[in-house]
């Protein structure tokens, strides 16, 4: 199969061709998809077996749901967020616990130590910020400014207004600006 | 001097953002994809067992697709775009595509055509459909 011809098949032609058992269909979407929802995982949660868990969750349940897809309702990717949303809200709820540093993945080495000690710092810096946001405020912002969706998107992921979505973004940005502005030396970012 | 120091905020949050996504540790392990790959096959297969024992139903299902195929234009090449629409028409109405040729490769082969003549042998409608 050519390589080009593959990224362009949407998510939901994709989904019909697994439901009929389709591996390949199995095999690109989970590459395409598994990042996102992971990720996403991550930062919602700060703990990569938690994280893990609620990925391969949500995938399971996108594999259960293909033989009932309805073609042009939702998006594939709004419906996967809202159920890492909801799985992630769960766990949070039962934990109440955010840990502050993730465990440290192997870095490229062509990069330097000290670029690279500056980017886990910034890393950090960003996600500790994050994880003192109110849990929707995080989301919000998340969404927006690291998965790169749309304010109407992410109303739908989150089942409020696109108002409603902008306040949260509006407040989480004031209150990560007003955590990390101390820090803005520290992180490599000069005050000229 | 209030508006400067909102906007170089700005700049850091955009900066540290970027970072985050370029972040290689927010990657999902190959054990991940391995187990989340082996939930869809499994999935797959419960799906495909569950075909086999409504084989009596599989029969009609077919004869419903290719009559649905035929009011899209009979024996007409169709491109492989065009038929993933044809394809969502037919599981809309709860059909299986088990007779598409080559599954996905239809969709993204070298000639990105298919014909609906080789989904069946001949037909009887039920509703008028155009001769092309």
């Amino acid at each position: 199969m050519p390589f080009d011809a593959r990224h362009e098949i949407p998510d939901d032609a994709l989904l019909l061709l697994f439901a009929n058992g389709d591996h390949d269909a199995a095999r690109i979407l989970t590459e395409r998809l598994l990042p996102r929802v992971f990720g996403h995982a991550l930062r919602m949660l700060r703990d990569r077996a938690e994280a893990e868990d609620v990925a391969q969750e949500a995938m399971l349940r996108l594999w259960r749901q293909a033989p009932n897809w309805r073609q042009g309702e939702a998006k594939v990717t709004t419906w996967l967020y809202r159920v890492v949303a909801n799985l992630c809200t769960d766990r949070l709820r039962k934990t109440r616990h955010v840990a502050l540093e993730l465990v440290p993945e192997p870095l490229d080495d062509a990069v330097s130590a000290e670029a690279r000690l500056q980017t886990k710092a910034r890393v950090d810096a960003l996600g500790g910020a994050l994880a003192t946001l109110p849990e929707r405020q995080r989301q919000a912002v998340t969404l927006r400014h690291i998965e790169g969706l749309g304010n109407p998107e992410i109303a739908e992921i989150m089942e409020i207004g696109v108002e409603a979505v902008e306040s949260l973004i509006a407040r989480g940005k004031r209150s990560l600006s007003a955590a990390l502005g101390s820090r803005k030396e520290e992180l490599g970012y000069a005050d000229d | 001097m209030q508006m400067t120091r909102m906007t170089k905020d700005d700049q850091m949050l955009d900066d540290l953002f970027g970072t985050a996504r370029d972040d290689a540790g927010m990657q999902p392990s190959s054990d991940l994809m391995a187990r989340v790959l082996g939930d869809a096959h499994a999935v797959q297969s419960e799906a495909a067992q569950s075909v086999r024992d409504r084989t009596p139903e599989a029969g009609i299902e077919a004869d419903i697709w290719r009559r649905l195929l035929a009011l899209l234009g009979g024996w007409t090449p169709v491109a492989g775009l065009a038929l993933t629409a044809a394809a969502g028409v037919g599981i809309g109405f709860g059909v299986s595509i088990s007779l598409l040729p080559d599954g996905i490769e239809t969709l993204t082969g070298g000639n990105a055509e298919a014909y609906l003549s080789d989904l069946s042998t001949g037909y009887t409608l039920g509703l008028a459909a155009e001769e092309s």
